[in-house]
């Protein structure tokens, strides 16, 4: 999306070809938006008909399908359960906050270890009934996890990936090397939930498939509905935020790291839950199955069945389990098989199988009456998509309420005038190399400050500079008196400064709604502890999070198409969702970087009327422009920076006649000049 | 690729400067070590009173009766199981060509040699009520695993080349061994050293279950021999910091406690460096697949097995060869033996899993190998182990170490 | 149950530091350590020249060599070479010897080749996501691991000896043997004429102009895609040579997984010196194989040499990203 488009007739093109590519593109999105169209209780039927036939499986045997008699369905199915809560648990990782982990195994191995060195006769540790172990494993895997992720996090992709890979090798060659891990000898008979059947044989032994199955399938479910509400709050948007845009993510106020460190933290909880579980099945634990084959293994049960997708997760690790149990004469092939899977999904369906995504709003629901009552129409479906071409007018769009909304507590009166950030002495080198030079001025409260200056200026570098993405070797940044410099982008974009940037990016796969969300949450205060346990203010702020979103989607006048994914939305919307994402920071001061580049004048008109309604509303915003057309009829007071040093500030009419600016502009394309 | 070819002409130039003096490693231990060499067993007469798998020709059991092997087929350890269920199929087939009236069937049941996918085969055998008596498992690591299961269902297993002492002492009624454990394997490495006239002797242990234990026993009966010791790990190929270690003992002999996959490169690297004394392997690397990978270096081997040199019977060597075009192998004669220590019980009338197992708790018979006779823990009482070595490119038996 | 104490105590011992073992065994350590940082640092090239290219961590490299290394065995086995040393003459023995390096050589090139074809190129052509190519690295990676399973079993393969190493020189009562000696020099000498390629050839600008700024590089007339194609080839011809290398050390290592591991050693020796960096493949190399033997001597098991190995990956990742001479193979002067 970085071809800018022409008129209104390009973008009426696209629309329409693309507005049917909402959240339910694709055949399984149809089933998934007529499946969201049934009354609650007619879902927890069918799910509660799905679970039974689910739970019996393993009696059902079903021909064709059964494993046998190669190899027995009862184990067979306790096995496509445990690798199917493996992918769930990798799925998290991978998936949804997109880090490439190839030891996942090595979290697999601590949970291993965990059951048998305290369960197993051949461990000379204390032992303890089997069922504690599982939590004991999650609690010392996620300590391996925070151990892992805190130095390795902060890595970029595909060093992250290379690191993983060395921590899961780690952990094998451990195995065999600490003798208390026992090496190839491993440990015997690892405990088993207790109980007797009536002939006075354990009922977890193992070669008993059925409870196994049952114990698994239970936990899996219990997971599902936990990361369904995990999914569905701010840490689930964060994760697949920071996939989508990594840095994008940390500038709309996501704490990155933190959330990275979640993710890890839930995924290697998972896996060491996944390996106690199969350590008690198999009742024995040695060095010999945590190798790099089988990491990569649980990676191709997760992009199989749709890398983000927690249902698809679950299918793909059954899948990569069952197939070479039910073809065993195609058994030793199975590597071959699930690697070339990789290559052929990256390369065309890297969806997965069931690629459609997941939903990442507590109250999805609630969107079409809120936005009947905010903005007078449902947004758009698939199938029902309104032919509107352009964005709404700006003017019609903002009622009271709307106004209201998007900028609640804003002391409209007060104030205005007053320095709101003062940048003083600001210098950034990079290298040798000055970029920009004690460069000093006053934003003020209320007031539209256009930055303009040839190529090379350093405009974007000085909004880097504010918003923390460069460090700046001297001066000061204060925003309300409070020093940015130093702070992590997160924390500046909680301070008060947001921005949009140059090349539009948004987080591509989600939603219109669900990208504005992002950039409300920053000023949401659920902990995952919240999400997860769906605590009343997690409710409170998911239902606020849904009317303030579609209010400021309405605010740009792009509410109509607030369920169409971002990446499928015409440029011009694109650009008021940026804008829109960055005013649900709440900021004090919104920075625009080049909006209307890449608009026809009629665009570039509607742009000025929405910044200054932003403006009216109660925003003090810093803009950065080319169109000088645009900067001088919007702007209330102009900052002119050339080689990195400011060369004037005044109101529109002085700069259009300082001298200064027009030498520098002299060199520039007449038509950009001031005239 | 004008360049890399330049870059070739430069090793060759230097290739040219180095390997000048490139010469043939003798075969053999060099006389410089000053160890004996051991004369070469040529046959082993069939014991006299010897249980044939044939019986009396007149046996009755019921249609359906099966014996069950779970073990390695496929895998990379599986030549050692191909080489037992090939004697189990002798002895099922010479018994139901002789007994036209009990037709007893042979259900083999794969578990790639690995403890962690042992279960799920094994939990077939004891699910399918046909099989009253196994032949299994081949490997110290999956019996361990397993043995439970078969605790729990009352089959009667015996396995034919599990060699860990270990599994024997679990309380398992339903576990027997076929030929002796790493215990007496142990000191008769210590035996086949004296008798090669070693005085110091360096071991080196992989961390298999298997290798730790004949380490250990390995080691103690050694006692003053012992030059040195060091570890290595399965799937190692490189062992140039144990070999410098070894030279710098000035040992004349090694014992790898161990496998063939690691002991063939391990010989052919000691060798490589200069080392002139003898190289001691156990069961796991007596296998014509050391002799291969190893090629001359194998030369200044010497192995340990508490098996019987089948080969050297002619009775059973013969029928092996012209059933399955092929020398029998290690453990071929163990696998073929306790396979008639079923049929014979099946023959009697045997026909439950119960009644299985509680004949061959109180079994005693001559086999071809060696008498049969169990303890309570399932362990042989006669365990006899035998040397061997290589001998122009073939492994042969240098009698029995006693 | 035993005290539980027994089991830290046991816990506390499995790090033993073995000085004695290092100072007796030092010069053997060095010498074969700085033979394997030869094979490292040829391997390693590979991966730092297409990282330079693309920013692409070619996790399929190590089949690449694996490939080259099945070649040479299968050009040695056809020439009658096998498990012990072979009684022809010395030109005999060097004849074959070059003739098993240039198959190796072509084999890891058309592997090379056809990855660069098969994989990547059909993502960016849709411009996927980094993650995309790493993903389908280690799929085709497998792909070509399994391949080979399939087709030559889980064995290795039979050992092939060159030639029986001689005595060279004795320093401080060490050996240093006539096979460390080829494989140090004829690494050395290889990587000179890398860097010389990559410093004055017009291919050599070609592949500095795209690593800085493909576009531009397009721009000025080169073209990208043959320059690609051209750094995975070179990187194959490397890791041919450095098979031949790694089947004169260890004769029977040739089996399915066995580039596996010796690729994670490669590509941490490519960042150890600077990932995109001619020299610093070499120095990483070198000092990684060192850092390996001294480690496993000292600590007393080789698994050790693979934990030291990424654990030095992790902390120069930690610690200095750009490794020790910087990692960008544009900012080579010519």
């Amino acid at each position: 999306m970085t071809t800018p488009l022409g008129g209104a007739a390009a973008a009426q093109a696209i629309t329409d070809t693309q507005a049917t590519e909402s959240r339910y593109s694709g055949r399984v999105g149809h089933l998934r938006h007529r499946w969201e169209q049934h009354p609650r209780w007619q879902q927890w039927f069918v799910l509660a008909l799905f679970a039974a036939l689910l739970y019996a499986l393993p009696i059902l045997n079903p021909p064709f399908i059964t494993t046998e008699p190669g190899n027995d369905w009862q184990l067979a199915c306790f096995d496509m359960a445990r690798f199917a809560l493996v992918a769930l648990g990798l799925n998290v990782v991978v998936g949804q906050a997109g880090l490439l982990d190839l030891g996942y195994v090595g979290f697999f191995a601590v949970g291993s270890y965990v059951a048998a060195l305290w369960t197993s006769p051949d461990s000379t540790y204390i032992h303890i009934p089997y069922l504690w172990t599982l939590p004991l494993a999650m609690v010392v895997t996620v300590f391996f996890g925070v151990m892992l992720g805190i130095p390795t996090l902060r890595l970029r992709g595909d060093y992250l990936a290379i690191v993983t890979l060395g921590f899961g090798e780690i952990i094998r060659l451990l195995a065999t090397l600490m003798p208390v891990l026992r090496g190839q000898v491993g440990f015997q008979s690892v405990g088993a939930p207790p109980g007797t059947d009536a002939a006075g044989r354990e009922i977890f032994n193992n070669s008993a498939g059925t409870p196994w199955y049952w114990f698994t399938v239970t936990i899996i479910i219990v997971v599902l509905m936990l990361l369904t509400n995990l999914e569905r709050s701010r840490v689930g948007r964060a994760w697949i935020a920071i996939r989508e845009d990594e840095d994008a993510a940390e500038i709309m106020g996501v704490p990155t790291f933190r959330f990275k460190i979640w993710a890890f933290g839930i995924g290697a909880a998972l896996g060491g839950l996944s390996g106690a579980v199969f350590a008690g099945q198999v009742g024995f634990v040695n060095n010999q199955k945590f190798d790099v084959q089988t990491s990569i293994l649980f990676l191709a049960a997760v992009v199989l069945g749709g890398s983000g997708n927690k249902y698809g997760a679950v299918l793909g690790g059954a899948l990569v389990s069952y197939i070479p149990l039910r073809f065993t004469g195609i058994a030793e092939y199975k590597y071959l098989i699930f690697g070339a899977a990789l290559v052929v999904m990256m390369i065309f369906r890297p969806q997965g199988l069931l690629g459609s995504r997941s939903q990442l709003l507590a109250n999805a629901r609630s969107i079409g009456e809120t936005a009947r009552r905010l903005v007078g129409a449902a947004p758009a479906v698939e199938g029902e998509v309104a032919p509107a071409a352009a964005p709404v007018r700006v003017e019609d769009a903002v009622t009271e309420e709307v106004a209201d909304i998007v900028a609640p507590d804003r002391p409209l009166e007060a104030a205005v005038g007053e320095n709101l950030a003062e940048i003083k002495d600001l210098s950034v080198t990079f290298g040798g190399l000055t970029a920009l030079d004690h460069v000093s001025f006053d934003i003020r409260r209320g007031e539209i400050l256009g930055l303009i200056g040839p190529n090379g200026a350093g405009k974007t570098t000085c909004f880097n500079a504010m918003t923390g993405v460069y460090a700046p070797s001297s001066g000061s940044v204060t925003l309300d008196g409070t020093s940015v410099i130093g702070r992590p982008q997160h924390a500046i974009t909680r301070l008060g400064v947001a921005r949009t940037f140059q090349n539009i990016r948004l987080f591509g796969e989600m939603t219109a709604l669900e990208n504005v969300v992002v950039g409300l949450d920053a000023r949401h205060k659920t902990s995952a502890w919240g999400a997860l346990f769906r605590s009343p203010r997690h409710r409170r702020e998911e239902h606020e999070a849904i009317e303030r979103g579609l209010a400021l989607l309405g605010f740009v006048g792009i509410a109509d198409r607030a369920e169409v994914l971002a990446r499928n939305l015409p440029y011009g919307y694109q650009r008021r969702l940026e804008i829109a994402r960055a005013l649900a920071t709440e900021p004090k001061l919104l920075c625009l970087d080049e909006p209307a580049a890449g608009f026809n004048p009629a665009e570039k008109d509607e742009l000025m009327a929405l910044i200054r309604t932003i403006r009216d509303d109660g925003y003090t915003v810093l803009l950065i422009e080319h169109d000088m057309r645009l900067v001088m009829g919007v702007t209330d007071r102009i900052v002119v920076l050339e080689f990195g040093k400011k060369i004037a500030e005044g109101t529109p009419a002085e700069i259009r006649n300082d001298p200064a600016v027009i030498a520098a502009y002299l060199g520039e394309e007449s038509t950009d000049g001031p005239a | 690729m004008t360049r890399p070819g330049k870059a070739c002409a430069a090793i060759a130039a230097v290739a040219l400067l180095t390997a000048g003096c490139a010469s043939k490693t003798d075969d053999g231990i060099g006389e410089a070590s000053g160890l004996k060499n051991l004369s070469v067993q040529t046959s082993i007469d069939v014991p006299a009173d010897a249980v044939t798998a044939a019986g009396d020709g007149e046996a009755e059991c019921p249609e359906g009766t099966a014996i069950g092997y779970a073990g390695a087929m496929t895998g990379p350890n599986a030549q050692l199981g191909i080489n037992i269920y090939n004697g189990v199929q002798l002895a099922i087939d010479q018994h139901n060509e002789a007994n036209p009236d009990c037709q007893v069937e042979f259900k083999k049941f794969d578990t790639e040699g690995d403890p962690n996918k042992a279960t799920g085969p094994v939990t077939q055998v004891v699910n399918d009520d046909s099989i009253i008596g196994v032949i299994g498992l081949p490997f110290s690591g999956e019996s361990k695993a397993t043995g439970k299961i078969f605790e729990d269902a009352g089959l009667v297993h015996i396995s034919p080349s599990a060699t860990n002492p270990e599994l024997s002492q679990n309380g398992w009624t339903t576990f027997h061994r076929g030929m002796g454990n790493d215990n007496v394997q142990g000191p008769a490495v210590a035996v086949l050293a004296k008798k090669l006239d070693a005085k110091k002797v360096y071991v080196v242990g992989d961390d298999s279950d298997y290798g730790i234990g004949l380490f250990k026993t390995s080691t103690q009966a050694l006692g003053s021999l012992l030059a040195g010791t060091d570890k290595i790990t399965t799937g190692q190929k490189d062992f140039s910091a144990v070999i410098s270690k070894i030279l710098n003992s000035k040992a004349d002999a090694v014992f790898l406690s161990g496998y063939y996959a690691e002991g063939a490169p391990f010989d052919q690297q000691l060798v490589a460096k200069g080392f002139k004394g003898a190289f001691i392997g156990p069961d796991g690397i007596k296998d014509d697949q050391f002799v291969k990978q190893a090629g001359s270096a194998s030369g200044n081997a010497y192995f340990t097995c508490p098996c019987i040199p089948g080969e050297l019977i002619p009775d059973f060597a013969d029928a092996y060869k012209k059933a399955f075009k092929a020398e029998p192998g290690t453990y071929s004669i163990e696998g073929y033996d306790s396979a008639i220590v079923l049929l014979q019980g099946i023959d009697k009338g045997n026909t439950t899993r119960q009644r299985l197992l509680d004949f061959v708790e109180t079994y005693n018979g001559q086999g071809f190998s060696k008498t049969y006779k169990w303890t309570d823990e399932g362990e042989l009482s006669e365990t006899p182990v035998y040397g061997y070595k290589v001998d122009n490119g073939k492994i042969v038996s240098v009698g029995a170490l006693d | 149950m035993l005290d539980p104490q027994t089991a830290f105590v046991a816990a506390d011992e499995w790090i033993r530091l073995d000085w004695t073992a290092l100072a007796q065994n030092f010069w053997s350590a060095t010498f074969d350590g700085l033979t394997f940082g030869a094979i490292y640092a040829l391997v390693a090239l590979g991966y730092t020249l297409v990282y330079g290219v693309l920013n692409l961590i070619n996790f399929a490299h190590s089949e690449v060599f694996i490939v080259g290394a099945y070649a040479v065995v299968f050009t040695l086995t056809g020439l009658g070479f096998g498990p012990s040393p072979p009684e022809f003459s010395v030109a005999g023995i060097v004849g074959a010897l070059l003739l098993a390096c240039v198959f190796a050589m072509l084999a890891g090139a058309v592997t090379a080749f056809i990855l660069e074809r098969v994989a990547y190129r059909p993502l960016r052509k849709r411009s996927a996501p980094r993650l995309a190519f790493l993903i389908t690295a280690i799929g085709m990676s497998f792909v070509i691991q399994y391949l080979i399973f399939i087709w030559r079993g889980p064995n290795p393969e039979p050992a092939v000896i060159m030639f029986a190493p001689t005595p060279v020189f004795d320093v401080f009562g060490t050996i240093i043997d006539s096979q460390q000696i080829i494989i140090v020099v004829a690494a050395v000498v290889m990587m000179v004429f890398v860097d010389q390629l990559i410093r004055r050839t017009k291919l050599g600008r070609g592949i500095r102009a795209v690593a800085q700024d493909p576009d531009t590089a397009t721009l000025m007339g080169v073209n990208k895609e043959r320059i690609i194609v051209a750094t995975f080839v070179i990187g194959g011809v490397l890791a041919g040579a450095a098979a031949l290398f790694y089947v004169m050390k260890i004769p029977s290592g040739v089996l399915y997984y066995g580039g596996f591991v010796l690729g994670i050693k490669a590509f941490t020796a490519a960042v150890l010196g600077g990932i995109g960096n001619v020299r610093g493949a070499l120095l990483g190399g070198f000092l990684l194989g060192l850092l390996g033997n001294y480690g496993q001597i000292l600590l007393g098991n080789a698994q050790w040499t693979d934990v030291v190995c990424f654990v030095v990956l992790v902390l120069v990742l930690m610690i200095r990203p750009e490794g020790i001479l910087g990692t960008n193979l544009s900012k080579v002067r010519a």
